[in-house]
């Protein structure tokens, strides 16, 4: 307990300096601004400017999940090539500690994808989208972060299962942006797909968001957000879980990964 | 220098390439369901919008656009020479490493365009675009055109991508962007202010995928096949452009020593 | 091949200076430093220095991988910057360790590959490519991912593919880095083979014991420069008369009685009773271990002189060894 807040704090500033040392890490922020370009043409060209918001949102939740699946998803990963996993396992720090420092580090810097599509909005197209109700805004925002960085730990813990795993990285950001809602609501789904997205703490989570920037009053407030946490709560169990049954693996075999 | 057997042999070596990246599993499970995912998602931009013949425009651009994102990772494939070491090998041996580094990502040409055909043929009667079988065939034929000519300009991404390895997927991925934005995926290219609709008529993917359109419109043979012609003539001048930026990152990196034994 | 009457030397460098620029507030770095070399056909060259001296700075350019910012380099009296193209084929190039093969490829397919780079075409390369196995002893695992090779293997498929163009002259960069013993001793063997068959061979190595064994010529670099050309026995000759005796539990006493032995050179203190001896004749370490050993001490071994000791041997600066 009494190394965890040292751990973390380094783990944060160990992350941000890999952002530093390798800005290709950031490539995601560099996609941004293009996402909400192509996004809102779509709804400005249809003359439909009441889903602006729909399409500045939706940019900045797939650059954070984008980031979630592709850069923190990688952590483990990089350590153990690296040969540091080994090493880091010996320190009286806990791996789910160094992993949480370093991951929130990713969510925070991912959330300058709001701002980016937000200007987008402003300066490319004069499309400037208020926030309706800013308190229940920040509420779900903060608890979507929480949600995305759990997203990150379990795919972290994930990818380092074995090389057949890892090859699926790329393949699941479409589906979660798709199933998350990010820009059109899962209601819009098929059925048997909305029950599914249902199950992710994400399509809750952009629901609500894209409500707290209408005029309209926000139905059931805190039941969603309820779900939000849980269901991103369940996501971080399950995060954690796999990387301790990875954590024992090691000690047992010496190895990380289960191929 | 004997071209055909280099080409040969390159050939071989991308396509144990192209079974390292995808397994049966993997592509069909991860990478078309992604594949699936993205175009629909897309195409519910015109469910939205509670628009079908916009919903079908969104279908169309984002199906053959899988096959221009596919052939930008030529981009990243061109580097993994330098991860398995070869580089230099390649730098030395009489053939040199342009014709190689040219030939060797060829299998996303190929991948590309199996992965947009299947996501416009599987996805059309989901979104309502009345496809027949003869549509269907000549849109696959477009859609590999779009794939070939497009495949010049993930080549220029990745000699890029060879000299400033830190930026690899940098340069790939906002090429990419920048096509799906101006290019008439998701509107079309008269949308935007004149210097952007010039500058998109600088892609063959534009070009590729207007012929894909008007094929699918039952526009006539010569409209058609005059999109085709300026999708390769754009590609001839990004392949020029490639060979000779290849060419520069060899040169260069004899002069600065940016290759060593074992990259 | 023989065009001109007299034979040029396999690999002639002259002045050859090569700086790299250091970038923003960084000094330049002078990898070579007006060095000089020949390398005669059927010659097997050793190139001796520690890391970073230079050795594979020379071997990128004579490789027409780099350029140089002076001087010249000649392979078979083809200038590597004028006639790159035609030196290219000339050359056969095999660096150490486990990078520069196609790992998803099987051991046939990647030398098939190179065939057709050097200018073989499909039934030439074919049967190249499987005389070349045959050669180094892989023709059973030809048909096998290169992946699923020992580290051995590798390099012999290395040195197979190095082969592939049947050159004139082999450039061996290190070539045994982190090989076990049984894979160095049967490369080796291979080496002897080439220079058998009249190729030339420029070896790079900091194993003083591989450069004897192997080469006919040894040259010594250190800081991009040339310090001596020589024979290999002279090398043999240092490594044994420079023999080094270590030893814990040494008074200072008996230190100093050794200190006065006939053939040793200098006696150093290395900590708290512990004693590093060096010698400077063939045999003197033999009473240097008895008087140790008579004197109780039980804590002793012997070791050859490292390369930086023979170097400073060679230039004949002694002034670093501090005499008791």
């Amino acid at each position: 307990m009494n190394a965890a807040l040292p751990a973390f704090g380094a783990a944060v500033r160990f992350q941000l300096g890999a952002f530093r040392r390798d800005p290709g890490t950031l490539l995601m922020l560099a996609t941004a601004p293009f996402s909400a370009v192509i996004l809102l043409s779509v709804t400005q060209h249809s003359g439909r400017p009441d889903l602006a918001p729909y399409a500045l949102l939706a940019p900045a939740i797939m650059t954070a999940m984008g980031m979630a699946v592709m850069e923190a998803g990688e952590t483990i990963f990089r350590d153990r090539a690296a040969g540091v996993l080994e090493a880091l396992l010996t320190t009286p720090a806990s791996l789910a500690v160094v992993l949480l420092g370093r991951i929130s580090a990713i969510t925070a810097v991912s959330l300058v994808g709001i701002a980016e599509s937000w200007l987008v909005g402003a300066l490319g197209f004069g499309v400037v989208v208020t926030v309706a109700h800013p308190l229940v805004f920040a509420a779900t925002l903060l608890a979507t972060a929480f949600g995305i960085a759990a997203t990150g730990v379990l795919m972290a813990s994930v990818f380092v299962m074995g090389r057949d795993v890892r090859s699926f990285q790329n393949s699941v950001t479409f589906p979660l942006y798709l199933l998350g809602g990010a820009m059109v609501p899962v209601t819009l789904l098929p059925a048997g797909l909305e029950a599914l997205s249902r199950a992710l703490f994400l399509s809750w989570a952009t629901d609500l968001l894209r409500d707290s920037l209408a005029p309209a009053p926000v139905d059931a407030f805190g039941w969603r957000l309820a779900a939000v946490l849980g269901l991103g709560a369940a996501t971080a169990a399950a995060g954690f879980g796999v990387m301790r049954a990875l954590v024992r693996r090691v000690r047992h075999n010496g190895t990380v990964g289960f191929a | 220098m004997n071209a055909a057997a280099v080409l040969r042999q390159t050939a071989w070596s991308g396509w144990t390439d192209l079974r390292s990246v995808y397994t049966p599993t993997n592509w069909a499970f991860g990478w078309m369901v992604r594949v699936l995912c993205q175009v629909v998602f897309y195409s519910m931009l015109g469910t939205l919008l509670g628009d079908p013949e916009r919903t079908r425009f969104l279908l169309v651009g984002a199906a053959v656009f899988i096959a221009v994102n596919e052939t930008m990772m030529t981009s990243a494939s061109t580097t993994w020479e330098r991860s398995s070491g070869t580089l230099s090998l390649l730098a030395a041996a009489p053939a040199g490493m342009v014709l190689v580094l040219a030939a060797r990502s060829w299998f996303w040409i190929a991948s590309g365009t199996v992965s947009a055909s299947v996501a416009l043929v599987v996805l059309a009667p989901v979104f309502g675009l009345d496809l027949g079988v003869a549509e269907a065939l000549t849109a696959v034929v477009l859609i590999f055109a779009t794939a070939l000519t497009n495949y010049a300009v993930g080549l220029c991404c990745g000699s890029l991508s060879l000299r400033f390895h830190q930026l690899r997927n940098v340069f790939a991925n906002i090429t990419l962007l920048t096509m799906t934005a101006f290019c008439g995926v998701m509107v079309p290219t008269s949308y935007w202010p004149k210097g952007l609709q010039w500058f998109a008529e600088l892609f063959p993917a534009a070009h590729g995928l207007r012929a894909v359109r008007l094929a699918l419109a039952g526009a006539d043979a010569g409209a058609v096949l005059a999109q085709v012609g300026w999708a390769f003539a754009t590609a001839a001048g990004w392949l020029a452009l490639a060979s000779l930026s290849l060419w520069w990152f060899h040169a260069d990196a004899r002069r600065t020593g940016s290759i060593d034994f074992g990259d | 091949m023989t065009i001109t009457g007299i034979d040029p030397p396999a690999v002639e460098v002259s002045g050859l200076t090569r700086v790299f620029s250091g970038g923003r507030g960084k000094a330049d770095h002078r990898a070579l430093d007006a060095f000089d070399l020949t390398v005669t056909p059927g010659e097997v060259h050793g190139l001796l220095g520690p890391n970073g001296a230079g050795k594979t700075t020379l071997c990128k350019i004579l490789s027409t991988v780099l350029l140089p910012t002076s001087g010249t380099a000649r392979v078979l009296g083809l200038d590597v910057v004028a006639d790159a193209k035609r030196v290219r084929p000339l050359l056969g190039i095999v660096f150490g360790g486990e990078r520069g093969l196609y790992a998803r490829m099987t051991a046939g397919q990647n030398l098939r590959f190179w065939a057709a780079l050097y200018g073989l075409g499909r039934r030439a390369g074919r049967a190249r490519a499987a005389e070349l196995l045959d050669r180094v002893g892989l023709s059973a695992r030809a048909d096998n991912r290169v992946e699923t090779f020992s580290r051995g293997m590798k390099q012999r498929l290395h040195l197979a593919r190095g082969m592939i163009g049947d050159p004139r002259v082999l450039i061996l960069d290190e070539p045994t880095v982190g090989m076990d013993p049984v894979s160095a001793h049967e490369f080796r063997e291979l080496v002897e083979e080439l220079r058998a068959e009249g190729r030339a061979v420029l070896l790079t190595t900091h194993d003083m014991a591989e450069a004897e064994a192997l080469c006919d010529r040894v040259s010594f670099i250190d800081g991009g420069r040339l310090l001596r050309c020589e024979d290999p026995r002279v090398l043999g000759e240092l490594l044994s008369r420079h023999e080094r005796v270590r030893a814990t539990g040494v008074p200072e006493a008996l230190a100093d009685r050794i200190a006065e032995l006939r053939g040793v050179e200098a006696v150093r203190r290395t900590g708290p009773g512990a004693i590093l001896v060096e010698t400077d004749r063939d045999g003197a370490a033999l009473p240097v271990l008895r008087m140790l050993v008579e004197a109780g001490t039980t804590d002793v071994s012997t070791a050859p002189p490292t390369l930086e000791e023979v170097y400073m041997h060679l230039i004949g600066d002694r002034g670093m060894a501090v005499r008791s």
